[in-house]
């Protein structure tokens, strides 16, 4: 993880806000010209987590065999003490930019998956199986 | 009609068809049916991906949950419209058209909920305006008609071809245009969904239709003078399903001054009062053979268009004028 991850994963663990907005954009991307704002109201924090919960919901088959199967979540996750330590963990074998979002958004949502316990209980049930 | 009754005739049917689009059971844009059916468009990026439920709020207060079709919606840079589809007959819809470069300058207003989510602007807005512009991408350029967030989504009718011809997308950033916006045409929306062609055609027939009969209705021949109470916002929002699902005690009283009223009554009568109302609800109504059990079945097919049950009081009006029972339909009506 370089320098620019490393502080961008820092801002968004201090600032929830700017880590679902920064999701959002990533879920929504702005489309038309850049000399234009769209003008759809923007949604709470409580709604894009609605709509994270839909997106977790379509790529969970991917998530499941990526991250539970092949990286061994939940054997792996008990020998890092933070988030933090997880993420970066995840980042540095390359699944965060393989995340089915577009670029900008990889990091926010693998932190919601670490940080919101999906990819805990995903890999439970998964184990489980 | 005079042209400034026309246009506050336009404004209001106008009005009736505009909805607000919510997602997540929040605020996020306009829209607007455009048949009855129950189609309705709104700006894609106002629904975006992994939408969590989606509902349209009418002006009447009447919620309706919508699916996205993706078949038929465009979610495309230069387009960015969605197609969403109630369960519901639609009442109120408008006929789509297109303009081109002769018509720039013609006059258009634009209809909607910018700021919507903010209490003090939650009635819907009117802007008037002149388009100014189509540009090379085909999209209209707008001045002073498209104003905020919440507006995507919203109709832009032009006047003279009596038709929507554009959906709001976006307002210029301040330091390009001031107060000035796009709206999106309907030729790819039509390519993409050919039926929409025919069921488009009906709808603008329908609309004409009752724009000329407007017309004829403000001839003194034909007018009457009894007060009506439909096209009354107040009025219609009381008399609508979200009213009645907080009162039922309200519904069971209006229930009980509708059977009292003479054309309500006689059960030949009551099918006469019936076929006077606009066909897609008279065809919709169900039959029954006990008076109070066939009101209670009117009265709920009624709800289920909005200003329906205002256009049945104001039915059973022209039969029942200056009958006692009609002033005690009236009486208890403005008392809900």
């Amino acid at each position: 993880m370089d320098q620019t991850q490393q502080a961008l994963l820092e801002t968004y663990l201090a600032d929830e806000t700017k880590l679902y907005q920064d999701l959002f954009q990533g879920l929504n991307p702005q489309t038309g010209d850049s000399s234009t704002i769209q003008f759809a109201s923007l949604p709470s924090i409580a709604a894009i987590k609605l709509r994270f919960q839909k997106w977790f919901e379509a790529n969970q088959d991917w998530l499941q065999q990526k991250i539970c199967v092949e990286w061994g979540y939940s054997r792996k996750k008990n020998g890092f003490q933070t988030t933090e330590m997880l993420v970066v963990a995840l980042t540095a074998d390359g699944l965060t930019a393989a995340l089915p979002i577009i670029p900008t958004a990889t990091l926010a949502a693998m932190i919601i998956l670490v940080g919101e316990h999906y990819l805990d209980n995903l890999c439970a049930e998964c184990a489980k199986e | 009609m005079t042209d400034e009754a026309l246009k506050k005739r336009i404004h209001s049917e106008m009005a009736n068809a505009t909805v607000k689009i919510l997602v997540a059971d929040e605020f996020q844009g306009t829209g607007f049916f455009i048949t009855p059916d129950g189609y309705a468009l709104t700006a894609y990026h106002c629904i975006g991906a992994y939408p969590p439920d989606i509902i349209i709020e009418t002006r009447f207060g009447d919620r309706f949950n919508a699916e996205l079709s993706y078949a038929k919606s465009l979610k495309h840079n230069d387009y960015d419209i969605a197609v969403l589809k109630v369960n519901h007959n639609a009442a109120h819809c408008v006929p789509l058209g297109t303009i081109s470069n002769r018509h720039v300058t013609d006059e258009i207003v634009a209809i909607g909920y910018p700021a919507g989510d903010k209490p003090e602007h939650k009635d819907i807005g009117y802007f008037f305006s002149n388009s100014s512009q189509i540009r090379s991408d085909k999209k209209i350029q707008i001045p002073d008609a498209i104003k905020g967030r919440g507006q995507s989504g919203g109709p832009v009718y032009h006047y003279a071809t009596q038709r929507v011809i554009g959906l709001v997308l976006a307002g210029y950033k301040f330091d390009v245009l001031m107060d000035t916006g796009l709206a999106v045409r309907f030729d790819a929306l039509f390519e993409k969904w050919p039926e929409l062609e025919i069921m488009n055609n009906q709808v603008a027939q329908s609309w004409d239709k009752r724009l000329a009969q407007d017309d004829d209705s403000d001839n003194p021949t034909t007018s009457h003078e009894n007060p009506t109470i439909s096209n009354n916002p107040v009025t219609e929002k009381v008399l609508s399903r979200a009213f009645f699902n907080h009162h039922p005690q309200q519904k069971r009283q209006l229930i009980n001054a509708l059977l009292d009223c003479p054309s309500m009554k006689d059960n030949q009568l009551r099918n006469t009062v019936l076929q006077e109302l606009r066909p897609e609800i008279s065809e919709n109504m169900p039959s029954r053979s006990q008076s109070k059990h066939h009101i209670v079945k009117i009265v709920d097919t009624c709800l289920n268009f909005s200003g329906g049950l205002a256009e049945l009081i104001d039915t059973i009006r022209f039969f029942d004028e200056n009958t006692q029972q009609m002033q005690a339909l009236d009486a208890l009506i403005r008392q809900l």
